[in-house]
């Protein structure tokens, strides 16, 4: 059970990394696809098919495949950063994240107790949750239609 | 006792965080936010399929992370057509040319 727990880390892991260290961007949306499709195993793993399902629907079959229309016309490569700055900022980051998520957990405290505690705290506001969630929605929305007046603007 | 499948979101988390801070370009530091939402994703659904049954606030949390990332990925695309046709350049410490 822990080595098919390391396995997916591990694939995840290795999927994400390589969105970064990739030259090309359509590569790069591949890639982010597959850390997508490595984080619905994990769902599957944990027993949440229907979670899983609708991850690969969101994730890859929307979102991606949107990206890789868009981005599939870029034929150049582009300038890659120092890989020794992201390998820094990945450890260091890595470590303090560690840190936080071991630290506040103590051995006493089980996944479900921070779920009944988390649900008590945010049951009243569900609600406000959908309202944000639509309001930003519309705003990428409106940043299309923005964009689409510019295009007009620029043309004449 | 926590398992190990929580260290995903956490070196997700660090990755796509190293990748946005070290990488210049728009479409890139975007793919990283949406690693973020990934990773945000897995942590809830480790949580919270923990809990004794069927949870409205872990549903609720998963349609809004899926939704801001759906956002995300449209006003991605929506800048990415723009500039590709008015030729400006994904560098983002050049993105200040945008304005005027």
């Amino acid at each position: 059970m822990i080595a098919i727990e390391l396995i997916l880390v591990l694939i995840t892991a290795c999927f994400g990394i390589a969105v970064f260290l990739e030259r090309k961007l359509i590569r790069a949306v591949i890639y982010l696809a597959f850390a997508a499709i490595s984080s619905a195993l994990i769902f599957l793993y944990l027993g949440q098919a229907f979670i899983a399902m609708l991850q690969i629907l969101v994730f890859v079959g929307g979102l991606s495949t949107y990206l890789i229309v868009a981005v599939a016309t870029e034929e150049k490569s582009r300038k890659m950063p120092s890989n020794l700055s992201f390998a820094v900022f990945a450890v260091v980051s890595a470590l303090i994240l560690f840190q936080l998520t071991y630290s506040s957990a103590s051995p006493s405290t089980s996944p479900a107790d921070f779920v009944s505690s988390a649900q008590q705290a945010f049951s009243s506001y569900y609600a406000l949750f959908y309202i944000c969630v639509l309001l930003l929605f519309a705003s990428a929305l409106g940043s299309v239609l923005v964009l689409k007046r510019f295009t007009k603007g620029s043309r004449q | 006792m926590i398992s190990y499948l929580i260290l995903a979101p956490i070196f997700l988390l660090s990755i796509a965080i190293a990748g946005i801070v070290s990488d210049k370009h728009f479409v890139v530091v975007l793919l990283g936010v949406e690693l973020v939402f990934i990773a945000s994703l897995i942590l809830l659904g480790y949580f919270f399929s923990s809990a004794a049954g069927p949870n409205p606030s872990g549903v609720a949390l998963f349609i809004s992370i899926w939704t801001v990332a759906s956002a995300e990925v449209i006003t991605l695309i929506a800048f990415y057509i723009y500039m590709k046709a008015n030729g400006i350049s994904f560098d983002i410490s050049k993105l200040s040319k945008l304005k005027g």
